[in-house]
């Protein structure tokens, strides 16, 4: 696939079914970020491969790609992409240790984590698009305040 | 075949590269043939499908062996990084279920493996048969490839099949027990050889003709084979004796390790149902080119042996069976034995 450098993809590994996977998923919507769904490391491995972006993020547990002795993240490495893994009960202190060393793979502990951590470390296309994104939804007033307090509608339909 | 005849054949020939992914030890491919072009080998799967995205091959082998619950996600990368590719799988005995499934599954549209072959594959050979593939079917027209892969089927089905009842022979039988003891060694499984013959099968032959006989043998061929699991293994080895090999399919593979070890303490019990079953189906079988009386008189003796508690090799294993038979036999026939509970039939045990 002939792909344009210089935004960012987001490859989430990971069966559809996980909750990680789809909280992630809805993120990078949100940020308008181009997105590619893989089951698992085998099919991310194939997609990668017939990718030519300049940036890409893979994401995933890190149960999920630290397979097969660990080849992914030399690969990821290699290619210069950053993987941002969910570090998940099953991570042990050397997991954490070792994968640390490496300077392509960030941690997160949960979901929320990637906006703060992954999002601000891509190109300001990315940050452009979703502040774009941001003005383009965020409504003139706070939504907060057309709510009706508990004493206008203790008002209306009686305590 | 050394690695300069082949080198020759493959200059001979104008086919693309083949890519091998998996470890390639168990599948008795020349090691250092393989190291060259136009073979590629990555051990490591990721590599392979990495490499299959990239190159251009016209085929590429995939070592069942080692990839497990892996196999499906790796084929299905794979056939999705290079969808142009003949992709063969290299399974052993015991993976053959699994191949042919796997056969059937499909990716895009496209079927995720074309062929397997079954293990120990020769180089050359295997050469052969994957280049005679898609990559020569300009120079030798789809007709001749397509009928030259059909004569290795064929041959291949004449080797290892009983021609009577389409059951496996002797000689595959004895090459599927090796190896499946050797796997259930290294995974803790278990393995459980049945072996048994038609009672007064001579007495069938020499009354009613060997018409009568040899429909007896395909009848109780699809009878033993109905009543067996789909991934256990079934063969004629003889006359009128036929194996059954009960394994413990892939299911094994997600019992834990203190599972595994009672299971294995119940063994043979679990195949004790499926041989009653059998011989209730008998009982219940009319065979045509009998008399009518006889409905009901066919029945059958036989002995039952498992690894690792009878014995640690495929010979001792068929010892121990066959001595169990003698003894189910010697008893008054109808009846089949376990080694070392020669007192009772296993319905007693059951």
């Amino acid at each position: 696939m002939e792909e344009s450098e210089g935004h960012l993809l987001a490859i989430v590994v990971g069966s559809y079914s996980d909750r990680f996977v789809q909280q992630t998923l809805n993120i990078f919507s949100d940020y308008e970020i181009e997105t590619v769904h893989c089951e698992n490391i085998y099919s991310a491995v194939s997609r990668l491969a017939a990718n030519n972006h300049g940036n890409v993020l893979v994401v995933g547990r890190f149960g999920q790609l630290d397979k097969e002795q660990g080849r992914f993240f030399q690969m990821a490495g290699e290619k210069g992409l950053v993987c941002c893994c969910l570090a998940d009960g099953n991570l042990t202190a050397r997991d954490r240790r070792t994968s640390a060393a490496k300077e392509n793979i960030i941690f997160v502990n949960e979901p929320m984590e990637i906006e703060e951590k992954i999002i601000k470390l891509f190109s300001d296309d990315v940050v452009l698009r979703s502040e774009k994104k941001k003005n383009k939804e965020a409504p003139a007033f706070n939504r907060n305040d057309f709510l009706a307090t508990k004493a206008e509608l203790d008002a209306l339909f009686g305590a | 075949m050394p690695s300069l005849e082949l080198s020759r054949m493959v200059s001979n020939q104008n086919t693309g590269r083949i890519l091998l992914a998996g470890n390639v030890t168990g599948t008795f491919l020349d090691a250092d043939a393989v190291a060259k072009p136009p073979f590629e080998v990555h051990s490591n799967v990721l590599d392979a499908i990495d490499a299959a995205a990239k190159g251009s091959f016209s085929a590429i082998g995939i070592v069942m062996s080692g990839l497990s619950e892996r196999l499906n996600s790796v084929a299905k990368a794979i056939r999705n990084a290079n969808p142009d590719a003949k992709i063969v799988l290299l399974a052993q005995v015991y993976e053959e279920s699994a191949a042919k499934k796997l056969i059937g599954i499909s990716s895009n549209g496209t079927s995720v493996a074309d062929d397997y072959l079954i293990c120990p594959v020769r180089t050359d050979w295997f050469y052969k048969y994957v280049s005679g593939g898609p990559a020569t079917v300009e120079t030798t027209g789809p007709f001749v490839d397509y009928s030259a892969q059909m004569r290795i089927k064929q041959l291949e089905r004449l080797a290892t099949e009983d021609d009577l009842t389409g059951l496996k022979n002797r000689r595959y039988i004895w090459e599927f027990s090796k190896q499946i003891i050797k796997h259930a060694a290294k995974e803790n499984g278990r393995v459980t050889l049945l072996v048994f013959d038609i009672d007064y099968f001579k007495h069938y032959n020499d009354t009613y003709g060997h018409s009568a006989g040899d429909e007896i043998l395909k009848q109780t061929a699809v009878l033993i084979k109905r009543c067996c699991r789909p991934h256990d293994v079934v063969g004629r080895i003889g006359g009128d004796e036929f194996a059954v090999v009960f394994w413990d399919g892939p299911a094994h593979k997600s019992a834990t390790e203190s599972e595994r070890r009672s299971l294995q303490a119940d063994h043979p019990k679990e195949t004790i149902p499926i041989i009653m079953r059998f011989r209730k189906e008998l009982e219940k079988t009319q065979i045509s080119l009998l008399n009518p009386e006889n409905k009901g008189a066919l029945a059958v003796s036989g002995g039952l042996a498992s690894f690792p508690r009878d014995g640690s090799t495929v010979k001792e294993l068929f010892e121990q069976a066959d001595k169990a038979l003698l003894e189910a036999k010697r008893s008054g026939k109808n009846k089949v034995y376990l080694v070392g509970k020669h007192e009772s039939d296993i319905a007693d045990i059951a």
